[in-house]
């Protein structure tokens, strides 16, 4: 009364090796899509915040009387930015010339408690 | 050798597992280091567009200055800035081009395309990567200009016309782009149509209905004998460098999404505004006996949010008068300067 074939298998030593290597071989491939996809998370998080840094010189360029040609060091404030991002925006004299401001924006969100950050320069003529 | 043998299959799954796992692990690394690679070419395109964007913004900045030393200019000088000064220079050898830097790694240059045009060509470079170049070439154009010059200071405390000013954020001097201006009928005691077909100014309404402007009008002369609607609200549209002269009231009825635009508009007995109406670089002049006595004539200043220059008279201003000055610029005066048919290359 034999329904099944007689079969030799795998031995428990050979299961053994192989879920040994299996796991370490999971774990080292493991880091390497954790690493890919954290970098991934980067580089959509940086894309986006060239997006937001263009936006924000678009809207200086609309708006230029938001840059004060009297200050050495002028801020603007910007609370249009939704959440991970910041954004810091400073503008200055571009060398000597009384026309023109060096605006630095400068993007900010953390990722894995670690601060990231996109900066845009533009110059942009006064009011 | 039976395929019934299974001896050293650890070494087959092993095999074929690190098989599987390299391929997709180096199938994510490709995809990742693409992506990376696109980040950071984004990135660079995008600062190098900026720079150069930033050549055009120097000379919209310093145009007078530009202009007035173009006599030196001729086909591939270079704009150089030496102590302060901006100066065109032949510059032959491709090491002497003068960039100027600012930020961390980002530079431009403005070199002169054609010099009978007046046209220049912006290079933008992220020093990081050097190979990505983004250029823009743009034209230096002199408006024609009418300089007016509003004398009102005899009757700021009659009026108060310090609030009108503030309140709208126009200044008492300012500058409005047009090629024509209204010739004034002194017998007629009003502003004359004044028709140029090649400017298209061509606009004349007499029947004595009243009007709806319901889209945009750009460069026409408008004569309205009677109350005129300017009705724009949800068309995103503009009334640009026109004329428009009433003879009743206005009311304008727009949004943020629509303009007015360095434009005139003359009125006779008072405008009002419904929304919020974005009127940039127009002079809006208003005149007549009662003006004054309109209850909500003074509604109107605080809910246009407007860029504009507001003359308000009991009589009718026109050149020569007192309080009405428009002064044409003369041979060799510069006006304002405008940038024109600006084009990624």
């Amino acid at each position: 009364m034999c329904f099944f074939k007689k079969e030799e298998g795998f031995t428990l030593l050979e299961i053994m090796v192989t879920l040994v290597l299996g796991v370490i071989l999971f774990l080292a491939f493991s880091r390497v899509f954790v690493f890919g996809l954290q970098s991934e998370a980067y580089i959509d998080n940086k894309l986006q915040a060239k997006s937001i840094a263009s936006d924000i010189v678009e809207y200086i360029r609309q708006n230029r009387n938001l840059l004060d040609n009297t200050e050495e060091k002028n801020e603007i404030e910007w609370n249009d930015v939704e959440e991970p991002f910041e954004a810091e925006i400073i503008d200055k004299p571009y060398n000597s010339n009384n026309h023109l401001r060096e605006v630095t924006i400068k993007i900010i969100w953390q990722e894995r408690g670690n601060e990231k950050n996109y900066i845009l320069y533009a110059l942009l003529a006064g009011d | 050798m039976s395929l019934k043998n299974e001896e050293g299959m650890t070494l087959v799954m092993v095999i074929i597992l690190i098989v599987v796992g390299s391929i997709l692990v180096t199938t994510l690394l490709a995809a990742v280091r693409t992506h990376m690679n696109t980040a950071v070419h984004e990135e660079s395109m995008s600062q190098a567009f900026y720079a150069a964007d930033s050549g055009v913004e120097l000379v919209r900045g310093n145009s007078k200055e530009i202009f007035e030393k173009f006599d030196e200019a001729e086909d591939n000088f270079y704009l150089e800035e030496k102590n302060n000064e901006l100066n065109f220079h032949d510059i032959n050898s491709k090491d002497n081009i003068p960039w100027f830097n600012f930020g961390d790694e980002v530079k431009f240059s403005i070199k002169v395309l054609d010099s009978e045009e007046i046209i220049f060509l912006s290079k933008g470079k992220h020093t990081i990567n050097e190979k990505i170049l983004k250029e823009i070439e743009f034209k230096l154009v002199p408006v024609p200009s009418f300089v007016n010059t509003f004398n009102l200071t005899d009757r700021t405390e009659e009026y108060d016309y310090e609030d009108h000013f503030s309140l709208l954020g126009g200044s008492y001097e300012d500058q409005i782009h047009l090629t024509s201006w209204p010739d004034f009928d002194e017998d007629e005691n009003f502003w004359e149509p004044y028709f140029d077909e090649e400017l298209n100014f061509d606009e004349h309404f007499e029947n004595g209905d009243d009007y709806t402007i319901d889209e945009g009008i750009y460069e026409e002369y408008r004569l309205y004998d009677n109350s005129l609607d300017i009705n724009l609200q949800g068309t995103n549209e503009k009334i640009q460098d026109s004329i428009i002269i009433v003879d009743g009231h206005i009311n304008i009825n727009m949004s943020d999404k629509e303009e007015i635009k360095n434009s005139i508009i003359i009125v006779k007995d008072y405008i009002l505004v419904e929304g919020t109406a974005t009127i940039n670089d127009t002079l809006l002049l208003i005149y007549g006996d009662e003006i004054y006595d309109h209850g909500s004539h003074t509604g109107f200043l605080t809910d246009a949010g407007a860029e504009a220059t507001i003359i308000i008279s009991e009589v009718l201003p026109k050149p020569g008068f007192d309080e009405f000055i428009i002064t044409e610029l003369g041979e060799g005066e510069i006006g304002d300067l405008a940038l024109e048919h600006w084009q990624q290359k």
